[in-house]
């Protein structure tokens, strides 16, 4: 879909019908809009945003007070906002909205003739297909702060934008509302199964519901807010960054740096903690085996085993001798005979074709316990020693940072020591959100371990009644719908991820001079590598680039899965699902 | 009814159907004119219509 043009009529500062044509070239398809501060650039953004969803940018100012004044003092009391939109199949399109004493909202077809006829279907839902609500954001803004947040390092924090662009918040809904009609399923179950014997079960399973529901609704609201105290710490970082007292200037950009070699230095030791967990279990192990040595397998080499076991022979010999009850002499081997019961006896104790392989890897065994125990005391003083560097120099980047703090509290500047106050705020803010969610996590998956072990008790529950059967069958579509789409948005979540690396580097070679890539955090941000694969903190013009290739990269993906509210959902049947 | 005859009732097809069709139920009430408080009806139908599409597949097959 092309934005041909924009109409005003009597909004804000544009008095009568203006037009703007904006460029459709393929070639050179972009417009910009220059003009000196207060002429109304941001009027005609905000125009945008008003036709398409009636809504406005959060820094307009008196949004009661639309309507040109020198229209209103000439009699007007209705202002009108037309984008003319062309679809990939030559389509022509008028959005209008028009406010004041006049309110309404239409799409209309334009034939090639000029002949305008309503659209038929939902207006609302045909802008929502050209651009979600959800994403609007992202592309309409002021300059004022977008929908996308970026820390002092140029790190974009991605989460968000994933799940807004790629509209994961419909699917999200319609999980809830699953839910609660579960649980309506649930409460007349509960009723005819009163007088059963399943009560507590019931009882228990609605606690443990409820008590889902709450870590459910507090982890979402501890992720909103984490994104807000992370966005406010970073404007602040970047109001000390940019400050004009050069001393403060110089401490935050020592900060910074400070900062991330304290993230990276935290990193390490988490790294080498785990390695550290590996090295005890093969320091036990180790331990354990230290004086095995491949001569204690003598007693099973072939010579050593003469005349203890048989040599070697072929079982299936004598087992068809047996069954044959003769031997290859001649001998008869009856059951019961002295002779056969001699053979059972050995067959008994005998050792099988496998035992020279399991001999040999019992070699290969405590030959690599013999390596492994001659390195690892060293693998292990290595890694203590390595691990004490980094708690030390983790100790140090703080103290650094304290100290920084206190000279910046210390340095007079009423301003600064506001910022550096709120500064601490918010990083403890942040540190608190960090442990509620990763809290909130794990509860999330104990109560729904829990609630599956209940169910499956409950499930199993015999002699029920026809009405409680079909209670039941609907209670499992609902489970059934839920897992489905949670599956659904999971799989396209990590696809995505995938898909943007790739993606993004590829937007990367074509428009940065730099040999740089991108690489994605475990706590989902995205950010700037050099060759080496270490991040760099890129310059404004690079985070502008980063910014702008990321959303066009998101929407080239929700391009090809046109929308994942309802496209993930494709059958292994390959059956078209087309919405 | 035990686990494995609930699984082959829904099938993976209409479980599939059934999440998409729940969703855009979603999106017309979000995004489009569809009143918002009639959603949860609408998706309590949508489910009802395929728990009875499993019962008249299992007649069938009897």
């Amino acid at each position: 879909m092309i934005f041909e043009s924009l109409t005003v009529e009597n909004w804000r500062g544009f008095y009568g019908e203006q037009t703007i044509h904006f460029s459709t070239s393929k070639e050179k398809n972009t417009t910009i809009v220059y003009a000196q501060n207060g002429v109304g650039k941001t009027n005609l953004l905000n125009a945008i945003m008003w036709c398409l969803y009636e809504e406005l940018t959060p820094s307009f100012k008196k949004p009661d007070d639309i309507l040109n004044h020198h229209a209103s003092r000439e009699g007007r009391n209705s202002y009108h906002v037309s984008i003319y939109l062309r679809s990939e199949d030559n389509e022509l399109y008028k959005i209008q909205r028009s406010g004041g004493n006049i309110s309404n909202f239409r799409v209309h077809v334009i034939s090639e003739d000029g002949n305008h006829s309503p659209l038929p279907g939902s207006a609302k839902l045909f802008v929502n297909s050209i651009l979600p609500k959800d994403m609007a954001g992202y592309f309409i803004n002021d300059g004022e702060g977008d929908d996308l947040t970026s820390d002092d390092n140029g790190m974009i924090s991605i989460s968000r934008s994933i799940e807004d662009i790629l509209g994961f918040g419909m699917a999200k809904r319609a999980l809830d509302d699953v839910a609660q009609i579960r649980k309506e399923y649930f409460g007349k179950w509960k009723t005819l199964n009163k007088e059963g014997d399943l009560s507590s079960e019931i009882r228990q399973v609605e606690i443990l519901q409820n008590d889902l529901q709450g870590v459910e609704e507090s982890l979402s609201s501890n992720q909103e807010v984490l994104v807000k105290y992370e966005f406010n710490l970073s404007k602040i970082n970047s109001a000390m960054g940019n400050s004009d007292i050069p001393t403060i200037k110089a401490k935050q950009q020592k900060r910074a740096s400070q900062e991330k070699a304290l993230s990276r230095a935290q990193s390490n030791l988490k790294s080498l903690r785990a390695k550290k967990k590996t090295l005890i279990k093969e320091y036990a192990t180790a331990s354990f085996s230290a004086h095995l040595k491949i001569s204690d397998l003598d007693f099973l080499e072939k010579e050593n085993l003469k005349g203890k076991f048989p040599g070697d022979f072929n079982l299936q010999l004598v087992t068809d001798i047996i069954a044959r009850k003769e031997c290859l002499c001649g001998t008869e081997i009856c059951e019961g005979t002295e002779q056969y019961n001699a053979i059972r006896s050995l067959l008994s104790s005998a050792a099988d074709g496998g035992t020279l392989d399991r001999l040999q890897n019992a070699r290969a065994k405590i030959n690599s316990i013999n390596t492994l125990s001659g390195q690892i005391t060293k693998r292990i003083k290595e890694n203590f020693t390595q691990y004490q560097a980094e708690e030390r120099a983790i100790d140090r980047i703080k103290r650094t940072l304290e100290e920084l703090s206190l000279e910046i509290d210390d340095s007079g500047f009423v301003a600064i020591q506001t910022l550096e106050k709120n500064r601490n705020i918010y990083r403890a803010k942040i540190t608190a959100t960090n442990q509620a969610i990763g809290r909130s996590q794990q509860k999330i998956v104990d109560l729904e371990a829990d609630i599956a072990a209940i169910n499956v008790k409950l499930k199993k529950a015999n002699n029920v009644s026809p009405m409680v059967e079909q209670l039941d069958r609907k209670m499992h579509l609902c489970d059934e719908v839920i897992a489905n789409i949670k599956k659904k948005l999971s799989a396209t979540r990590e696809d995505v991820l995938v898909k943007l690396q790739i993606k993004i580097d590829e937007f990367l070679d074509t428009y940065l001079q730099q040999d740089y890539s991108v690489k994605i955090t475990e706590d989902r941000k995205i950010g700037l590598v050099d060759r080496r694969g270490n991040f760099i903190a890129p310059s404004k013009g690079q985070a502008a680039i980063l910014k702008f290739i990321y959303i066009s990269t998101l929407v080239s993906i929700a391009r090809e899965n046109r929308d994942v509210d309802t496209n993930i959902f494709h059958c292994r049947c390959n059956c078209t699902i087309n919405v | 009814m035990n686990e494995q005859s609930k699984v082959k009732i829904f099938s993976e097809r209409s479980v599939t159907l059934a999440s998409r069709d729940i969703i855009k139920i979603e999106r017309d009430c979000f995004y489009g004119d569809q009143l918002e408080r009639e959603r949860l009806e609408k998706i309590r139908t949508k489910l009802n219509l395929i728990f009875a599409e499993s019962y008249s597949r299992e007649e069938g097959s009897k």
